[in-house]
């Protein structure tokens, strides 16, 4: 049986926007008049509705990179869709909620209802399960334990992005072993700071977002994508101004709470074709 | 003829008249199945989530701690065994709830319960009430800090 046009509409929103970030489609999904009475607490209500209708999956992927809803109910009655959902996603992106990046696997559930008109979603109730939510990533984690060390872990990359590198003092050991370094790079927490300095110098945007962290003993193993601009000199390249887009894999040991060594691989040859480099 | 879709409509709107609104729990006797099975939210209290004990302590929870608890529908939707229900619970906390004193504050939040309905009785329960926001109104936690 073919699925009614209203839950076809839902099931895109769902698929598209918010488990592929692609918030180009809402006009396709969204009525111009669209009313949200569940807006979130903090939401923006400046720019089109388009706009505040991409606030949610921008906010949802910004914490939780890797969020997959499944729709696991969906009833179909006259204008309305009624539906069902459990999330899942990993906190490995920005703070949620107040909380800081936590590293954890989280599930949730949400229930909706959604008045269809002209085959665009007008109007719209939610309720997240958000002290569900909140309480699985605000748990928190034995000393030691592999939740600690992939929430350290998160936490130092959060804090790169945020070129916040005087934080490194707080989670990162003072014999650091960087098994990447920069050429000439100092030892210790010094030359982690500078090679990261120089890194922003030349992308002053730059992030890092992890799609997957696995941790095991005391390891931590995390393979994410880096953006950024090209606004200043990276390895003897002048600024480009191009927007970049590279992968990378980092490895990271944690001992006692700290960073204690790192390792990164990322796709340099990428990197350098999308500069100009080797053509 | 009424399809079974309105019976069921029907069904879930009387419970929560009678129950939820004026507080007659013997119509969960008349509503729901014993082997009903609960999937609530995280919430701050603990009841049972198995047979007519989830509703009938929860209700007694919420009615005693606000006598003028009512759930005031917005809209409800049916098809195959299912019913959707989307209501916004009001009450004034004049008694303890749970571990919280009475406080004398109003909450007015929203909740959605999807229903399964079998043989004319309530079966199963997949429900969330904005636990957070009811918290917040009766001063339990802070309202959270905007940036």
């Amino acid at each position: 049986m073919t699925e009614s046009r209203k839950k076809q509409i839902y099931r895109r929103f769902v698929d598209e926007v918010i488990n592929k970030g692609n918030i180009d489609i809402i006009p396709e999904l969204y009525h111009p008049e669209y009313l949200d009475h569940s807006a979130p607490p903090g939401a923006p209500h400046t720019g089109s509705v388009f706009d505040q209708v991409a606030q949610i999956p921008k906010m949802f992927r910004g914490a939780f990179p890797d969020v997959h809803f499944v729709i696991e109910d969906m009833v179909d009655d006259g204008d309305w869709v009624a539906t069902r959902v459990t999330g899942y996603a990993q906190h490995l992106g920005r703070p949620f909620m107040g909380i800081p990046p936590s590293g954890r696997k989280i599930a949730w559930s949400s229930l909706g209802f959604f008045r269809v008109k002209d085959d665009k979603i007008i109007e719209h109730y939610g309720q997240p399960d958000l002290l569900g939510l909140r309480e699985q990533i605000a748990a928190p984690a034995e000393a030691g334990s592999t939740d600690e060390n992939r929430a350290i872990v998160t936490r130092y990359v959060y804090e790169v992005n945020m070129q916040n590198y005087d934080a490194f003092d707080e989670f990162v050991d003072p014999n650091f072993i960087d098994h990447n370094p920069i050429p000439g790079q100092e030892p210790g927490i010094p030359g982690l700071k500078d090679a990261y300095r120089q890194f922003s110098a030349g992308f002053p945007d730059v992030w890092f977002t992890f799609e997957d962290l696995i941790a095991e003993g005391e390891l931590v193993i995390g393979r994410g994508v880096i953006n950024g601009t090209h606004q200043g000199n990276f390895a003897g390249i002048p600024a480009t101004g191009n927007k970049v887009r590279w992968t990378g894999t980092r490895i990271f040991r944690v001992k006692n709470g700290k960073v204690t060594e790192g390792w990164i691989n990322f796709d340099m040859i990428s990197l350098l074709g999308q500069l100009g480099m080797g053509h | 003829m009424a399809t079974e879709q309105e019976r069921n409509k029907a069904l879930v709107l009387q419970m929560y008249e009678e129950v939820w609104n004026k507080g007659n729990l013997d119509f969960i006797n008349t509503a729901v199945s014993p082997d009903f099975r609960d999937h609530p939210p995280r919430r701050f209290f603990d009841v049972p989530i198995r047979g007519r004990e989830a509703l009938f302590e929860a209700a007694t929870h919420f009615r005693g701690a606000m006598p003028d608890f009512h759930d005031n529908m917005i809209q409800i939707v049916a098809e195959r065994d299912r019913v959707i229900y989307l209501g916004r619970i009001t009450g004034t906390q004049t008694n303890d709830f749970f571990q919280f004193k009475a406080t004398g504050k109003t909450v007015s939040v929203l909740g959605i319960n999807d229903f399964r309905i079998e043989n004319g009785k309530i079966v199963e329960r997949w429900g969330i009430f904005d636990v957070m926001g009811m918290m917040m109104q009766l001063g339990l936690i802070p309202a959270p800090a905007h940036s």
